[in-house]
């Protein structure tokens, strides 16, 4: 009887199983057709353009998608169509749910042409071949603006060489370590103000305001923003990660050519050490590594002080009810750039080549990237200062209650976007962007291939997941060292040395060409 | 010859209803648990969509590979059956109790307001009850620190980097919000327990104890093994937001609240491998697959009608 | 007969002691809940959670009201979902159960082991996506609230099958038959009206169940018009972790305009009042004393 049973149970999950898999097969030879029928229609378009391509683009939001999302991707197909022949569906997502959604869709087939990434690592995507290699579709002929961005500024994300994810045009490039401050914080301690800042002199200015403000605490110093690739580290001393991620190593200065383990550097130790003796001067927000409150929140209620940050000019715009002002304690560099948000091509989409195209003509018409920004103009925001590209909401309309109010600002080239605030003008950023070009690391334009090595870079987040959190933010007081020195030993237990040496070995070929 | 067709024809007079009544819960099932039984293959594919999920590369048991070379991963483990087992033992002493004592309770009001409150916690999301364990024991603010201890004038605990105290937090948050559950299963049984029963045994001069102990645990018997053997199949199962969410993935408390699950989710917010993912569902399903196989074999050698299988 | 024992008066003061306690730590939690959502946001943020507002301010809830459009239709459809849902599980699942005491019709065994072995092993999110997407296509539609992983579970399966064989007595059944009732009679007649407290417990854990999931909506709907108070909730907040924690990428992203603190709690609440008030509904089958009279004769 119970061999019967069993028998039965196996035959009932075979049928399944094989039920499943016909069906499945049948999807996989749809999605080959659909891409054959890709690269039939791209030879149409040269010849006779008639079919107006439909492109499906993911919208990525934060609460809700906007209330007149569809007026504006009608406002959008206005332009494309005549312009480029391309027809533009929106697919809204939360900015949440992308991390979880985007492989399920591919997975089941289901046809997207252009997916905004947004701080995913890129790689996972590639790894399961789950996005299309571009540089088939970008060229000189093809794609004019885009080839002649890619020459100036990092905007195409490569993973062994090949072009798989598009960033847009930052408004400004590079970074420089040191924190954010309340002016009127700052200047009451009257301290001199100055370009470039040392450590100590912070702990300085921190103890002034501490004494004039005692229930204030004047570094926030978030683990919400402390990741296995983001450490903190590099917001106050500079450096470069030539992998993107720490683990694979770290570049001290900008002529550096070896890499090193970050965690085992006696800057590394030091850093630690101001951090905790921070913390137990009561200098840093008691519950830095596990609160999840934003900085600006803390900002916002006078809760602290400062918060570190990358000094880009967009920084100081904020308006909290009170003025920010920068302490830079580093000069402006850059390095390996790896973007943080990456518009991709999953292996579903219908039409490739459109999509490049539509992305293309996103770069080099503001006038399409400002409606996705903002809205229709009249509508939904002002011109105030033409000059600086200033606009504010239109009139009866603010943050809470606009019917388009997008802050996710992942579309085109930046440079040439309307902003809300006064947010730094062009010169400022373009003059940031010089002070950052000219400190160029020697990693600037490697990438890093970590496929290899994946397994151990995989065991070394673990490791930093479980420790990096409690010692950056200094929250273990004067019993760091010994947390610190299981971190190191567990490091090189989970290959950390394997995944440094890989590093060195792709950046060594890199720098020889 | 005629009473051979009788008897089949009345066979299938009284099988055809009962496949009617089961219908709908075997389409269902189907559908929903065995059509996408094919998934766990992806445990042992190197998946690639290029390629399908059928047409992807054997990986054999490299996804499996992560679960065991982590420095952790003993760690990892005794702490999910450790946990496990403790809420095995709690989860029927307790929930009975109350479930027991609520059923003497004569106030139909007291009744009602008393179940309702008791059922409030498990109402809760784990989201929220991360803000209200924060609202408890952060350093600073904590409700714990800020108006308990400093009136005892002791030092704050730093609860959130300080992993001694997590046992006992997490296995009092989880009966917390397990009782009022516990308590409807099991009283939903005791309140079917016929009261003839229970006034014989009052005629007899049966004491209170005396009734509990000869009647209402043994009617509760099959609901008791029934629920440990289920239990011993999720053996190596956690409750996410008990272990993820409640110390809020803080790394100086892995010692004490990592588990299985959370060590899964911590890796797969990195890679994202569905391959990976699905290695270790499938080592979670086969040890409790064992677990709850053995733990029936033996409940039928000992009492035969109460196995489940 | 009515005069009660000391043993049985000290029994129930044990209970009520007891029941207090419990009540008193369940309910606290809910309190400081509730305090905090009235808070005043900056004080919140400054000195933490407190039982007793430091200032009051009903501005999150404000704000909800605000959003009324939004989440007035998401509390609709979760509405829709659970009744619906619980009703269709609690149906499902106990013809399922019934069925499965006839242990003497073919088949009944196996479908049992089956139904277990869907506890143990999982396709998985892949495969159920997959499924439920390409072979059964109710991605997108109020359909996919209801039916993947919620509508009948093992675990409730077993619950009510012990339930009926164990507390109703085979020989009501017998003489149901023997007066020429069929198995639909028997099931619809006489199972369902003596399980209620079991059907009152299955059917709050599905209630519970509906109304809390989040997952079925962050999978298959991305049309807004379908979201569940849940989802709205686990959307906002989960945005929120992604945006604070990559704060350093974003450059000028204006994070002031995110639902604060006091917000996600004011939202919490307003997420939990319903099914709160559900279970008195419930509470009235688990009343104490079933008497089952009909066998004697």
């Amino acid at each position: 009887m119970k061999r019967k049973v069993l028998a039965l149970i196996m035959v009932a999950v075979m049928l399944m199983a094989s039920f499943a898999g016909c069906s499945n097969k049948g999807g996989e030879t749809e999605n080959t057709g659909t891409g054959s029928a890709g690269t039939d229609s791209q030879a149409e378009a040269t010849s006779a353009p008639e079919k107006t391509e439909h492109l499906i683009i993911t919208y990525l939001y934060m609460a809700a998608a906007p209330a007149d999302l569809l007026k504006v991707q009608d406002a959008v197909n206005a332009i494309t169509v005549p312009a480029i022949n391309v027809e533009v569906e929106f697919k809204p997502l939360g900015i949440g749910d992308s991390f979880t959604n985007y492989s399920l869709w591919i997975s089941s087939g289901e046809t997207v042409d252009l997916m905004m990434l947004a701080f995913q690592d890129i790689k996972n995507y590639v790894n399961s071949g789950q996005i299309e290699e571009l540089d088939a579709y970008i060229s000189e002929e093809a794609t004019p603006t885009l080839y002649s961005l890619m020459q100036e500024f990092p905007i195409a994300t490569r993973v062994a060489d090949k072009i798989y994810g598009l960033s847009p045009v930052g408004v400004n490039y590079g970074d420089k370590p040191g924190i954010i401050i309340r002016k009127d914080y700052f200047e009451e301690t009257g301290y001199e103000v100055k370009d470039i800042y040392a450590m100590d002199e912070l702990t300085t200015v921190f103890a002034a305001i501490k004494e004039k403000h005692p229930e204030c605490y004047p570094l926030s110093a978030l683990g919400s923003a402390i990741t296995a690739g983001n450490s903190q580290f590099g917001m106050y001393y500079g450096g470069n990660a030539p992998g993107g991620n720490i683990n694979a190593g770290y570049l001290m200065e900008a002529d550096s050519t070896t890499i090193v383990n970050l965690f085992e550097t006696e800057e590394y130790k030091n850093f630690l050490n101001q951090m905790a003796q921070w913390y137990q001067a009561g200098y840093i927000v008691p519950d830095a590594a596990t609160t999840d409150t934003s900085n600006n929140e803390l900002l916002q209620t006078g809760k602290v002080a400062a918060y570190a940050m990358s000094q880009k000019p967009e920084q100081f715009a904020s308006d909290y009810g009170f003025k920010v002002t920068g302490m830079a304690t580093g000069a402006g560099r850059i390095g390996a750039f790896y973007g943080a948000t990456n518009w991709m091509v999953p292996i579903t989409s219908s039409n490739p080549a459109a999509a490049i195209k539509f992305m293309d003509y996103l770069y080099s018409d503001s006038n399409l990237s400002n409606l996705i920004l903002n809205g229709i103009e009249g509508t939904h925001y002002k011109v105030v200062d033409p000059d600086n590209n200033v606009i504010a909401f239109a009139d009866g309309l603010d943050a809470t209650n606009s019917p388009y109010y997008n802050l996710l600002g992942f579309w085109g080239d930046r440079r040439n976007e309307y902003t809300f605030s006064a947010s730094a003008t062009r010169q400022q950023h373009d003059a940031f962007t010089q002070e950052c070009m000219n400190n160029k690391f020697k990693s600037y334009g490697f990438n890093f291939n970590s496929a290899d090595v994946s397994n151990q870079i995989l065991a070394c987040q673990t490791v930093l997941d479980q420790y990096q959190k409690a010692l950056e933010t200094g929250s273990l007081g004067d019993k760091w060292e010994k947390t610190y020195n299981d971190m190191v030993s567990q490091l090189k237990n989970a290959g950390i040395d394997q995944v440094i040496a890989e590093c060195q070995r792709q950046f060594d070929e890199f720098l020889a060409q | 010859m005629d009473t051979a067709k009788k008897r089949k024809k009345i066979r299938w007079k009284k099988a055809l209803p009962i496949y009617l009544l089961l219908l709908p819960g075997t389409i269902y099932m189907l559908i929903n648990n065995y059509l996408p039984m094919f998934g766990i293959i992806i445990a042992f594919k190197n998946i690639n969509f290029k390629k399908g999920i059928f047409g992807s590369d054997w990986a054999g048991f490299d996804n499996f590979k992560f679960l065991f070379s982590s420095g952790n991963a003993w760690l990892m483990t005794r702490n999910t059956i450790l946990y496990n087992l403790v809420f095995i033992i709690l989860g029927i002493v307790i929930p009975i109790t109350v479930a027991i004592l609520m059923n003497e309770i004569r106030s139909k009001i007291a009744n009602r307001i008393y179940q309702t409150l008791i059922l409030l916690p498990f109402l809760m999301s784990w989201v929220v009850i991360s803000y209200l364990g924060y609202a408890f024991l952060s350093l600073e603010t904590g409700y714990i620190n800020d108006s308990i201890l400093k009136a005892f004038g002791k030092p704050p605990i730093d609860f959130y980097q300080d992993k001694t105290w997590w046992p006992l937090i997490i296995i009092f948050v989880h009966q917390w919000k397990g009782i009022g559950f516990g308590m409807v299963i099991y009283l939903a049984s005791v309140v079917g327990i016929s009261q003839d029963y229970f006034e014989a045994a009052k005629i007899d001069g049966a004491t209170k104890w005396q009734q509990i102990k000869s009647i209402t645990l043994p009617c509760l018997k099959p609901t008791i093994i029934t629920l440990f053997i289920l239990n011993l199949g999720r053996m190596f199962y956690s409750d996410f937001g008990l272990f993820y969410q409640l110390p809020r993935n803080s790394g100086m408390l892995y010692g004490a609240t990592q588990t299985i699950d959370t060590f899964v989710y911590n890796a797969l917010m990195v890679q994202n491998n569905y391959g990976m993912s699905s290695a270790a569902s499938v080592y979670q399903s086969i040890v409790g697959f064992i677990l709850v196989v053995l733990a029936n074999e033996t409940i039928k050698r000992i009492s035969r009608e109460d196995a489940m299988f | 007969m009515n005069v009660r024992s000391k043993e049985e008066k000290r029994f129930e003061l044990a209970g009520h002691i007891v029941m207090i306690t419990l009540c008193f730590f369940a309910i606290m939690p809910f309190l400081l809940l509730i305090a905090s959502s009235i808070t005043d946001h900056d004080v919140v943020v400054r000195e933490g959670y407190k039982f007793i507002p430091k200032e009051f301010s009903l501005e999150a809830y404000r704000y909800i009201f605000g959003e009324w459009a939004q989440i007035g239709h998401a509390y609709l459809i979760t509405i829709i979902v659970t009744v619906s849902g619980t009703f269709l599980s609690i149906m499902i699942t106990t013809m399922f159960a019934f069925g499965l005491n006839y242990t003497d019709i073919p088949g009944t065994k196996v479908l049992f082991i089956m139904c277990l072995f869907t506890m143990l092993f999982n396709g998985g999110i892949v495969a159920t996506y997959y499924t439920y997407s390409n072979f059964i296509h109710i991605k997108n539609t109020i359909f996919a609230l209801i039916v993947p992983g919620l509508m009948m579970g093992a675990f409730n399966v077993i619950l009510v099958k012990n339930y009926i064989k164990n507390n109703i007595p085979g020989e009501l059944i017998e003489a149901a038959e023997m007066d020429g009732a069929g198995p639909i009679y028997i099931f619809f007649k006489l199972i369902i009206p003596l399980s209620t407290p079991i059907l009152a417990t299955i059917g709050l854990m599905g209630a519970v169940m509906y109304w809390n999931d989040w997952t079925n909506g962050l999978y298959y709907i991305t049309n807004s018009k379908l979201y569940s108070i849940q989802q709205l909730l686990n959307q906002m907040n989960s945005s929120i972790q992604y945006l604070i924690s990559n704060a350093n990428n974003l450059g000028n992203v204006d994070l002031s305009t995110l639902p604060s603190t006091t917000m996600r709690m004011a939202i919490a609440v307003v997420a939990i009042l319903p099914i709160l008030c559900t279970y008195p509904f419930f509470q009235k089958y688990f009343a104490k004393g079933i008497t089952v009279g009909a066998v004697k004769g």
